[in-house]
């Protein structure tokens, strides 16, 4: 009867404060692309059992990153949404200041060519050739049914001749970084950033 | 004497121990008490798919627990366009999705002060684009090369192409000739100076 007794009395009293975790929670909407400072987050504390996965329990490993996609204020964040993060996606391997581009190459220089790899990309001008790119990085290698494309980081002014004329791709031994196109290199368009 | 009452005795221990056992625990009565139902996805969704229901699962929070700008009734999203993705467990949030008055599809996905166009891109690229990748264009128009977007979002991938937003001071007449869709680091938000044609 005691221990009955002794049961309600204690089922009456305030419920014992649950233990608590901190979460990371943005501020204010983080666009992609931009930075994370300190101010864009604040910290909310919440039992373990409401944490869901994936989300960040200290500071240090947010501020300094990038956002991938937008987080709208007061969400937690999440590793998927920010950059560096192991994604597999085409827009998480382009080095910064490089884009993607595409260029058609037949199908057995397709299946010589493999992710990760480089090559050597020449342009045929007027009475002669240039070099483009001198080992440049393959970031993905496509093949279709009647066609093939090599993906590669060229830097804009790159692009943009790689744009106007054909481009002929050699592939370089993975280990060759050093040696030296014996093709002068293509004239570049400067361009500036605003 | 002793030994008629230690049944008894043992059989009293055991029911009140038996129904020590079946009485929630304090932390039990306090999580199940005024909790709130959320809506949260069940797995990632997609960008540019309607959402429906059977996307999403509930959840019981505890009110103070459920941030601010959660959509505590979906009903209303039902059909809705996704204009961003929602990770799996994630909170339903009202600015993730197309309003109900910009129209379906695309007109729906395009953001407000920008256009869309469209601009073909073969399978090699469309299929390494995410919605809502950075991309630039580029074209040989007359032998010059020329760069006609630059920055431009994704809005959504199709067999032939893609949608994308572009500002209207930006938006050129595409040439005849083949574009090239050249993708974009995810941090990567420098614009240049030389959009238009090279000499």
């Amino acid at each position: 009867m005691t221990w009955i007794l002794a049961w309600l009395a204690f089922a009456q009293a305030d419920p014992l404060p649950e233990d608590t975790v901190m979460v990371i929670v943005a501020a204010r909407n983080l666009q992609a692309g931009i930075q994370i400072k300190e101010t864009d987050l604040y910290a909310v504390e919440i039992p373990p059992r409401f944490v869901p996965e994936g989300v960040f329990l200290s500071p240090d490993h947010v501020v300094g990153r990038f956002p991938r996609e937008r987080v709208l204020a007061n969400e937690y964040i999440r590793s998927e949404r920010l950059a560096n993060n192991g994604g597999d996606a085409l827009a998480d391997k382009v080095p910064q200041g490089r884009r993607a581009a595409s260029i058609a190459i037949s199908t057995p220089v397709a299946t010589a060519l493999k992710s990760g790899g480089t090559v050597d990309l020449y342009v045929r001008e007027v009475d002669n050739s240039c070099a483009l790119a001198v080992a440049a990085s393959v970031l993905r290698v496509e093949i279709a049914d009647d066609a093939a494309w090599l993906i590669v980081a060229l830097t804009p002014e790159q692009l943009l001749v790689a744009a106007s004329k054909p481009v002929t791709v050699a592939i370089r031994n993975e280990t060759d970084t050093q040696s030296v196109s014996p093709v002068s290199a293509c004239k570049l368009q400067e361009t500036a950033e605003n | 004497m002793m030994a008629s009452k230690l049944p008894a005795r043992l059989f009293a221990l055991s029911t009140i121990t038996a129904f020590w056992g079946c009485v929630p625990t304090n932390h039990q009565v306090a999580a199940d008490a005024g909790m709130v139902k959320v809506w949260v996805a069940a797995d990632r969704i997609e960008a540019g798919t309607p959402l429906t229901i059977a996307e999403l699962r509930v959840i019981l929070l505890p009110p103070e627990y459920v941030p601010e700008g959660v959509m505590m009734d979906v009903d209303e999203l039902e059909g809705r366009e996704l204009r961003e993705p929602i990770l799996a467990g994630e909170f339903i949030r009202f600015e993730r999705f197309a309003s109900a008055e910009a129209g379906g599809g695309i007109a729906a996905a395009t953001p407000v002060g920008t256009i869309a166009t469209f601009v073909t891109a073969h399978a090699g690229i469309r299929k390494n684009l995410e919605i809502g990748d950075n991309v630039d264009v580029t074209a040989s128009i007359g032998g010059r090369p020329c760069l006609l977007y630059q920055l431009a979002p994704v809005l959504r991938i199709v067999e032939t192409g893609v949608w994308l937003s572009v500002s209207p001071g930006d938006f050129v007449v595409q040439p005849d000739d083949e574009l090239s869709v050249a993708v974009r680091s995810r941090l990567d938000l420098t614009r240049l100076d030389t959009l238009g044609c090279l000499p």
